[in-house]
């Protein structure tokens, strides 16, 4: 990715200053990854755009408590990250990680290419994977290989330990990977036999 | 090293971790394992490169436009809202001390209530953005000189009779 022209501690500098239009910029930049993280989570385009500005006029607001020194994009992801457990805790969207409790069975993922015909893992199917997982997974995996997050700054923005994101980013990855194979099952099910 | 333990680690060496000895040798004697490797990675691969999705173009003025309604509410002073919280306050202890004459008990009451009502005038203004906080005042002030002007202006020396009759 190629560096911007003016880095975004300078955007917000000069906000903090009384500029605007740095703000402007700073959201212009950053806008569809915000956007782009809260659809994947509620899976609701409006309530993605609403929360969107939500987290922006957040931000906007408490500029002078974000420290300089931090990415700007993982101190939005911190906003957005309580902005959508609000909004998915008062939707009554159950957040529990207990979903993922059965054992791994060691013959699980064996099937070879003669019985699988293995599915073109193409966009449409990893959104409709990402979006079968629970929030708290989801939210894990999306800010780690969706948004490039660090596991370190996962664990800050979303307020949890290191030891924690890795958990629920095996325990997610796990999900996701029998998903695709249950998928994968039912394909080869349905197509018709020569 | 069993195939749960080798799942745990694939996804920590995925994540950064150091890929260990242990990890290698499991993995050149279980074909499960390493197919979920390499399953895990090329789901891995397919999230990195989910396309950004973009707002509607509406989006981005309408919170530009709403940070200039922020910007705009921040310039209201709080002062007026809070002399007019006070000057409400000494109204309805006016009232008090000129009811006092008739019905101390009342008397006491309002001025207790007006004392209370200052100091919730007080912490609103802390907590609460000024707009909010002045919507909220300036209906607390039209009540307490309504209530002021009732209490005391017309009624008062009919309240005042009652009070010597009993």
């Amino acid at each position: 990715m190629s560096q911007p022209l003016v880095a975004d501690a300078d955007l917000v500098r000069r906000c903090l200053a009384g500029d605007d239009g740095g703000f402007a910029v700073l959201l212009e930049r950053h806008q569809d990854r915000v956007y782009s993280f809260l659809y994947r989570l509620t899976g609701d385009a409006r309530d993605a755009e609403d929360l969107a500005q939500v987290v922006f006029l957040k931000a906007f607001r408490s500029l002078e408590t974000f420290d300089l020194a931090r990415p700007f994009h993982s101190w939005l992801f911190a906003i957005a990250h309580h902005a959508a457990l609000d909004f998915l805790r008062a939707r009554k969207t159950d957040l529990s990680l207990d979903h993922d409790e059965h054992p791994i069975d060691p013959a699980d993922g064996s099937d070879g290419p003669e019985r699988l015909a293995e599915a073109a893992l193409d966009g449409a199917l990893v959104e409709r994977l990402i979006s079968a997982l629970p929030p708290p997974y989801r939210e894990a995996l999306l800010l780690r290989h969706a948004e490039g997050l660090s596991v370190e700054e996962v664990a800050a923005t979303m307020g949890i330990p290191e030891g924690t994101v890795k958990v629920r980013l095996f325990r997610a990855r796990e999900m996701m990977r029998r998903k695709w194979e249950a998928f994968e099952k039912d394909e080869t099910r349905e197509a018709p036999r020569p | 090293m069993d195939c749960e333990n080798a799942r745990r680690r694939i996804s920590e060496t995925l994540d950064g971790g150091r890929p260990d000895a242990a990890l290698a040798g499991h993995l050149s004697g279980c074909a499960a394992c390493s197919r979920v490797l390499a399953r895990t990675r090329s789901l891995n691969a397919a999230l990195a490169s989910l396309p950004q999705l973009r707002p509607s173009a509406a989006f981005s003025t309408g919170v530009l436009a709403s940070l200039k309604r922020a910007r705009r509410a921040d310039s209201i002073p709080a002062w007026p809202l809070a002399a007019a919280w006070a000057a409400s306050s000494l109204a309805l202890a006016a009232g008090a001390m000129r009811l006092s004459l008739s019905i101390p008990r009342l008397a006491g009451a309002v001025a207790e209530g007006a004392a209370m009502l200052e100091l919730a005038g007080r912490l609103a203004l802390r907590v609460m953005p000024a707009p909010r906080a002045g919507a909220e005042l300036s209906a607390a002030a039209l009540i307490a000189v309504a209530l002021f002007l009732t209490i005391s202006l017309p009624h008062a020396p009919k309240t005042r009779l009652i009070g010597a009759k009993s």
